[in-house]
């Protein structure tokens, strides 16, 4: 189903510049105009588990290294393992005791003594296993850190000369007054400025003379691939690694994180998802503003003929709009037009431009006669459904551009002629500009007024095979 | 449709079944409706205790232009799950205690040993025979060790044979001394 979505007949150039399909686009409604993922910057809110949807803060999350503390995957397909219990009698007269272990209901993975010993309660304390290894990397990540801290000492100790002559702001900058108050106390003195400061010292790692020699067999042995865990598997747990299947260790489920989006020019939320809940408290995807072309019909395309192509339109949104038609221009293809602003819009910042907008490239194979005048599509209606006799006036249309039209739905003919030197399989490209009108219903802290309308062009390019 | 059918004690095998060919069900063993069951290259025997899910196909045929070969009987063990939509064809053996799980494919001249799993969705067209307890799973069919014998849970076989004569007509041996 969704499958259609992922067709690229259809696409949208980006304000940056970018070719996306429209449910790729972001529609900034302060900007009026289409945002991609390049174009707004990402920011992280929460972090959660995608089992359990625990919520962490990212202090806590750095803490657990970013893992569930109670949700564990398979290590064999990772799915998440449930847990399952039975009970057993370990002494005769004694009542039976619950027992649980965890079973991967996909890939019929369960936890097995002596690895994972089966737990008496249910929530687990599942035995995380430790890598030999864990107090020399905990070393060597310490030993990184104060490396990298002395460089930051080093770098500002550099910089001081460019302060001139106050120094007040050396106060806080080197927590003179911490230094201060530990004078006070008795304390003796740390060197914030970094010229005592020592890092710790690692022994470096040794080789050892005597490694143990592989046993005679080890090319002879007949392998059994049942028991060899695959590349994934040991990718998994990087640290450990383990060969043999039987070695396999629940793995601690991965933490996601929700994401909010931010216009990069005018600095407001284009996405934002709501704490603890899987929904949204500010969604501005193109999907719900800009009208969906889906091509209906398309007669066969003959180089140097024209044919006619059936587009429909569908518009999302709660209130009507219009468009019209323009053809693209390729020398004004990388014009970027000022942003658009809603008059008495209230700013967080001034404008900025984007870092670097991609200079479009497009080569266009054929003409195209798009419908003339404004074309209006009403709004989208969700009781029009189940309602026999909705008609949408039609007195305006234009017969020779309207095809037919239905709720929020309009079908457009378009002529479209490939060029003469078209080659056979060959996909035709075509391009044309759409303006949307935009109505704003968005409440203005600062002057309300009636909503406004904007013209939103939209450059949308066709890919149309070509299989004669 | 030329078919014989023999019933084992026990067994329960619904109306709504196309079998071509000879046919034998074990005791005990439950078949639902909508399955296929085609034993064009020799008999199937199905042994005991199995429980055969909805649109399950069993097709045992020779392959296109090998029509006139000797009829093979296609032996199915015991205790074999095979949920809904599992296909198996042409295979030369299947053993005890599997469990084909839903839209797994087998295909032809595999033998699959016992206490096996064939995971969801697996399609596979190898010949290299499943050894026992084998599990596979995933879209690339990747085979490992089980480490628990597949089972089905219990009171699952209790209800299925109260439940399902109160809804489908049940198939019964035509020689009546053959069966009961």
């Amino acid at each position: 189903m969704a499958s259609y979505m992922f067709q690229k007949t259809i696409t949208s150039i980006c304000t940056c510049g970018l070719q996306k399909l429209l449910p790729d686009l972001f529609f900034c409604r302060h900007c009026i105009t289409l945002r991609c993922d390049f174009c707004v910057s990402h920011e992280i809110d929460t972090t959660y588990c995608p089992h359990c949807f625990e919520n962490l803060s990212s202090t806590e999350a750095k803490h657990k290294k970013n893992r569930c503390a109670s949700c564990l995957e398979c290590p064999r397909c990772f799915n998440t393992l449930s847990t399952r219990s039975y009970s057993r009698t370990p002494e005769p007269k004694k009542p039976p005791q619950k027992m649980y272990y965890l079973l991967c209901l996909f890939c019929n993975w369960r936890s097995h003594e002596p690895n994972i010993p089966d737990q008496p309660t249910s929530s687990g304390n599942w035995p995380v296993n430790k890598n030999p290894d864990d107090g020399r990397i905990l070393d060597l990540i310490n030993y990184y850190k104060s490396v990298s801290l002395k460089e930051v000492f080093d770098k500002q100790k550099r910089n001081t000369k460019h302060y001139g002559r106050n120094y007040m702001h050396f106060l806080e900058k080197f927590g003179l007054n911490a230094m201060m108050a530990r004078k006070k106390v008795g304390f003796p003195n740390f060197h914030a400025d970094g010229t005592g400061f020592s890092t710790s010292e690692i022994n470096p790692a040794e080789a050892i003379e005597n490694v143990p020699e592989l046993s005679s067999n080890t090319f002879e042995d007949i392998v059994d691939l049942k028991q060899i865990s695959t590349l994934e598997q040991r990718f998994a747990t990087p640290e450990l690694q383990a060969e043999n299947t039987d070695d396999l260790f629940p793995i601690r489920k991965h933490l996601r994180v929700k994401h909010s989006l931010r216009c990069r020019v005018c600095e407001h939320n284009v996405v934002k998802p709501e704490y603890n809940a899987v929904k949204f408290k500010i969604k501005h995807l193109a999907y719900y503003y800009v009208p969906e072309i889906k091509i209906i019909k398309c007669e066969p395309l003959l180089a140097g003929k024209w044919s006619s192509l059936v587009l429909k339109l569908c518009n999302p949104s709660q209130a009507s709009t219009a468009v019209r038609f323009e053809k693209l221009d390729l020398n004004a293809i990388n014009i970027i037009r000022e942003p658009r602003q809603l008059e008495g819009e209230d700013l967080i910042s001034t404008p900025k431009q984007l870092p670097e907008p991609i200079p479009i490239v497009l080569e266009l194979q054929g003409d195209i006669i798009v419908p003339e005048g404004e074309i209006k599509i009403a709004a989208r209606d969700d009781t029009a459904e189940y309602d026999d006799t909705n008609e949408v006036n039609t007195d305006n249309d234009d017969p020779k551009y309207v095809y037919w039209r239905k709720g929020n739905k309009v079908a457009l003919k378009f002529e479209v002629k490939p060029n003469e030197n078209i080659k056979k399989n060959e996909n035709v490209q075509l391009g044309f500009v759409m303006h949307f009108m935009y109505s704003d219903t968005m409440l203005h802290v600062i002057n309300p007024k009636q909503p406004q309308t904007v013209l939103v062009p939209i450059k949308i390019v066709l890919n149309l095979p070509n299989s004669f | 449709m030329s078919s014989k059918v023999k019933i084992g004690q026990g067994a329960m095998v619904c109306k709504e079944i196309k079998v071509k060919g000879q046919v034998s069900f074990g005791a005990s063993t439950i078949i639902h409706p909508g399955v296929t069951l085609i034993a064009e290259a020799g008999p199937i025997e199905i042994g005991e205790n199995n429980i055969i899910e909805e649109y399950v196909n069993i097709i045992h045929k020779f392959l296109p232009g090998d029509e006139q070969s000797e009829p093979v009987t296609l032996k199915i063990g015991s205790n074999n799950v095979f949920e809904v939509y599992s296909t198996i064809e042409g295979v030369s053996s299947i053993g005890d205690n599997n469990i084909f799980e839903s839209k797994s494919f087998v295909g032809r001249n595999l033998s699959i040993g016992n206490d096996c799993i064939i995971g969801a969705g697996c399609h596979l067209t190898s010949t290299s025979p499943i050894e026992d307890g084998t599990c596979v799973y995933g879209k690339n069919c990747t085979r490992q060790k089980a480490f628990c014998k597949p089972s089905v849970p219990g009171g699952h076989r209790e209800f299925l044979i109260k439940l399902l004569p109160s809804y489908h007509l049940l198939r019964k041996n035509k020689n009546p001394i053959e069966g009961n």
